[in-house]
């Protein structure tokens, strides 16, 4: 009996060996996350003219926006991948896809800048518009930033602060802002 | 085959004996086999006579003829033998009759009620009967009824059981004698088992059961179904219960056959489907669940050898509270604010995502054999394949895909001997050898976080258990452990020098991949283990036993390789590479009086732990991303003292009316940064009125949880913008929920319909008063209440 544990010992000693030897060639496949949103990028556009200039967010950069007092200002929003930098990706597509579960909304600290949906914004199949465009309105010189929200299935597509919406929040990021 | 044989001996007895000379003797001894002492009273039977042994165990047989007879051999408590032999050419035979049967292996649950797994350790038992009043939940629930053990749960359908304030890797599962291996390291992951598969589960409240494991800090969980055989029968039952909670019912089924020859065979199997559960106020969006488990054991018994071969499959899918899945801090901290769930639907059977898929099979081979006067060899291989998907809510074209998906084999084998041929000094030496491979899928486009790896285990003990007196059994034990992790990790660069690993571990890189290194960590850890008790019986059923163990835990894959966002919880969860091994010192004391002071039964079990490299999980901060903040929760080792006391009581009011009572409590500090410890549960009661007679059976139960006052503060500040300023907000994740007590009450009542007692229907009804509470232990207490009232109709038939 002695002599058959031996053997099984052996045995399962030999195969364990033979196991971890012949993974060790064969190294997992690396995996880079796609769906990773890894900048949020502003469209900034003054009414009445058509230079655009681009604010972009990313956890290395942030710019900074400057606006004139008391001018109005079209804003578009975009969600790039850019993990890849010979592939970048526009996510904005695909929360184009599922604006019915999607909701873009800004909050912000500075005195007397409004927003509101632009007649070019995505509308839901509620005719909601979910903020892909939107038309700002600044007033007197201030500081401060303006915080911007992608939201996921929101509870409710109306409301004045974030806590309205409800669903997650896929990206809350701030750019710095001065009206002057 | 025997029983055949028997018959045609004595037939051919009969008719030889009229024409022979019948002046044979045959004489010997019936000795019990497996310690050779002499057997006094044994009987021997044959052609309806019968013949007595004296107190040497000695037997004379005369005026027997020189033909062959068919002799059955038996004696009390042992198992009956039938031996042919023939006169003509035998005069002496000594006969081994197998003694120990009964509390060796427990044929008869019902009657081993007080056998014990260990010697000095704290052990409490669920037998059948009360595993069946769970048959539609879990094993954390119903490991919930004995003092010390609580839940940690995630929602109310994954539950993980606490011993005495530890879970997860520090519990090692029994399943049928094969350690569960279903990646129990997560606070999310409930082991993979049906309650319906077996039918007594124990609970080893301490460190010292060196045999099952050298990392089961925590305790041992024994869930068994052994094999019915040596004895013709056939029997099972069939067992249906719905619930109004969920929507939903659960219905099982067991079929045993044994045969007197030692083969014997089960089947069992449940399906269990629930749609969402119910707070008293709301429905809990996105918490049905299915499960569907089978489970079949085949095999031979006799005294002398025996095998078996079990297989069980689990499979699970579990909806996660919709409304706990959050984007980041500010949706944590919208949810905290809010009185009810923040996404809440029409009630439905529909699980989507957030939501785990689980499948588990396992497949033993066991084989024992007994040596005279010597004692009994077990061998047993095994074989796991454990399948965990969770899904999170994602967008496009990976909308459908699971984001962790991971595939975990283990094989194991294991041996024992043990050596009882003197009851008064046992000893049982062993070894156990496990290779175990994880491979994640990279298809779910997620970050590993768990990465690839083996694992080789591999553990050697020898316990004793010796007799000092009538009244006083001790015992020692020592066990040594290897622990080999060979992973393959990817790693981001950044994080991979954030953590200095660029210093420490530069050599483990292997492969640059982008952004991210390809780090081969190869870890060893060696341990000893030692037990020592003493079990002391005195007076009229007091026993009083005394446990001291020294325990080491290797960490597990979670705690050294986790290094990113966790989706579903929000959280960033980081392990580290440098952990080393948990060293725990645990001494258990326990008190057992069956009836003290003439006012009932008493059991105080006090406990003291000491934890050298405690591993915790804890918030240590925020991080920012584009996502928002997330906390980061770092694992940390330090230093742990817990200790705490579980008392049970019980009296027998009249002997219709019982009354039992259970509580517990348990203090956890970390000793060097002089805090509280996280997630301990609360000092709580459970006290039951049971009322039985006839064919009546009430019970009206009430659990009693105060609320936990020591805990760690671990909130943190994060910013939100109101009426256009930014205002900085606590985020209060510390405090503990406050306490609640519930009120369960049921009752069955049992018929026979073709055989006695062979229907019970009964009717539960849990969370009578229908209160709205919640547990610190459950992780979805931040987002909604626990379960409201429910109602079940239990049916179980028998047959």
């Amino acid at each position: 009996m002695k002599k058959g544990i031996h053997k099984l010992l052996s045995i399962i000693f030999i195969v364990s060996i033979l196991a971890s030897c012949s993974d060790d060639d064969d190294n997992p496949i690396v995996i880079n996350e796609e769906e990773t949103i890894t900048t949020v990028k502003l469209s900034v556009t003054e009414s009445g003219t058509t230079t655009t200039q681009e604010f972009e967010w990313t956890e290395s950069s942030q710019d900074d926006i400057t606006l004139k007092a008391n001018t109005s200002y079209n804003i578009k929003i975009q969600f790039l991948d850019e993990s890849n930098p010979n592939d970048v990706e526009d996510i904005t597509e695909e929360v184009i896809a599922e604006k019915d579960e999607h909701f873009v909304f800004y909050e912000t600290t500075v005195g007397g800048l409004t927003f509101d949906n632009a007649s070019d914004d995505t509308v839901d199949a509620n005719n909601v518009g979910i903020n892909i465009s939107t038309d700002w309105s600044a007033g007197d010189a201030a500081t401060g930033v303006i915080r911007a929200f992608l939201i996921h299935e929101p509870t409710s597509k109306t409301g004045d602060s974030r806590a309205d919406f409800g669903g997650e929040t896929d990206i809350e990021v701030d750019f710095n802002v001065t009206v002057q | 085959m025997k029983r055949f044989t028997l018959i045609t001996v004595y037939l051919l007895g009969v008719t030889f004996s009229l024409a022979q000379d019948c002046n044979k003797t045959l004489t010997g001894k019936v000795i019990d086999f497996h310690d050779g002492v002499a057997l006094k009273g044994a009987k021997i039977t044959f052609n309806n006579q019968m013949i007595v042994t004296d107190t040497e165990g000695n037997y004379t047989i005369n005026d027997l003829c020189a033909i062959s007879y068919a002799f059955t051999i038996s004696h009390e408590d042992c198992n009956s033998q039938v031996v042919t032999i023939d006169v003509s050419k035998v005069h002496t035979q000594d006969f081994y009759l197998e003694h120990h049967y009964t509390d060796l292996d427990q044929i008869d649950i019902a009657s081993s009620s007080k056998n014990k797994a260990t010697n000095s350790q704290v052990e409490e038992k669920l037998n059948r009967k009360q595993l069946e009043l769970y048959s539609s939940l879990s094993i954390g629930d119903a490991l919930k009824e004995i003092s010390g053990v609580n839940t940690l749960t995630s929602g109310n359908t994954i539950v993980k059981p606490v011993i005495q304030g530890v879970h997860s890797s520090r519990i090692v599962i029994l399943n049928n004698g094969v350690r569960q291996e279903d990646q129990e390291w997560g606070e999310e992951h409930a082991p993979n088992i049906d309650i319906n598969a077996f039918n007594e589960i124990r609970v080893i409240k301490g460190a010292g059961a060196l045999q099952y494991g050298g990392n089961a800090i925590g305790g041992v969980i024994i869930a068994e179904n052994k094999l019915t055989s040596l004895r013709d029968t056939i029997f099972g039952n069939a067992q249906l219960a719905a619930s109004t909670n969920g929507q939903g019912g659960s219905t099982n089924s067991a079929l045993n056959i044994g045969f007197k020859n030692g083969w014997g065979a089960k089947a069992q199997g449940t399906v269990k489907y629930f749609g969402d559960s119910e707070a008293p106020d709301y429905i809990l969006s996105n918490t049905g669940h299915r499960e569907q488990s089978f489970s079949t054991t085949f095999g031979y018994n006799n005294f002398l050898y025996g095998f078996e071969g079990y297989y069980s499959f689990y499979n699970a899918t579990q909806g996660i509270l919709r409304s706990s899945h959050i984007g980041n801090v500010g949706d944590l901290v919208r949810a905290i604010n809010s009185e009810v769930p923040l996404v809440i639907n029409d009630f439905t059977y529909d699980i989507n995502a957030p939501k785990q898929e689980t499948q588990h099979h396992l497949v033993k081979l066991k084989f024992y054999n007994r040596f005279k006067n010597l004692g009994k060899l077990n061998l047993q291989y095994s074989f796991q394949y454990n399948n965990r998907k969770e899904f999170d809510i994602r967008r496009g074209d990976d909308r459908d895909k699971p984001s962790l998906d991971l595939e975990l084999l283990t094989h194991g084998l294991e041996g024992s001997f043990l050596f009882d041929a003197k009851d008064s000094f046992k000893k049982n030496v062993g070894f156990q050898l496990a290779y175990q491979t994880n491979t994640p899928d990279p298809d779910t486009g997620v970050r590993r976080l768990i990465p690839d790896y083996n694992k080789i285990s591999a553990g050697v003990f020898a316990i004793t258990e010796f007799t000092i007196s009538d009244h006083i059994t001790a015992d020692a034990g020592i066990r040594y452990d290897f622990v080999n992790v060979d992973a393959k990790k990817f790693y981001e660069k950044e994080f991979w020098d954030d953590r200095a690993y660029n210093v420490q571990f530069a050599d483990l890189i292997i492969a640059d991949e982008g952004d991210q290194w390809l780090t081969n960590p190869n870890f060893d850890y060696n341990s000893v283990s030692a037990s020592v008790g003493l079990n002391y019986s005195y007076g009229n059923q007091n026993t009083l036993l005394f446990n001291a163990s020294y325990v080491n835990r290797a960490p597990n894959p979670v705690e050294l390789f986790s290094d990113g966002l966790h989706h579903s919880a929000a959280i960033i969860e980081l392990g580290d590479l440098n952990f080393d091994q948990e060293s725990a010192l645990k001494f258990s004391l326990a008190s057992e009086h069956e009836n003290i002071f003439g006012i009932g039964r008493l059991k105080v079990s006090p406990y003291l732990s000491l934890i050298d490299n405690f591993i915790l999980l804890e918030p240590t901060g925020v991080d920012f991303t584009i996502r928002g903040s997330f906390p980061i929760w770092e694992y940390r080792q330090t230093n742990a003292l817990l200790y705490g006391i579980d008392v049970d009581y019980g009296l027998d009011i009249t002997e219709t009316l019982k009354f039992t009572t259970g509580f517990s409590y348990i203090y956890g500090q970390d000793t060097t940064a002089n805090e509280a410890l996280i997630n301990m549960p609360a000092p709580n009661f459970r006290s039951q009125l049971t009322y039985q007679k006839e064919n009546w059976d009430i019970r009206l139960t009430n659990t009693s949880v105060l609320k936990q006052n020591r805990f760690p503060n671990n909130d943190f500040e994060t910013s939100f913008i109101r009426n256009n300023v930014e205002v900085t907000e606590l985020v209060l994740i510390s405090e503990p929920p406050a306490g609640y007590s519930l009120f369960d009450l049921s009752g069955s009542y049992t018929f026979g319909i073709w055989n006695p007692k062979d229907l019970v229907v009964g009717a539960s009804i849990t969370n009578l008063f229908d209160v709205s509470y919640r547990d610190y232990l459950n992780r979805q207490r931040f987002y909604a209440d626990n379960i409201g009232r429910n109602f079940t109709l239990n049916i179980n038939f028998k047959f």
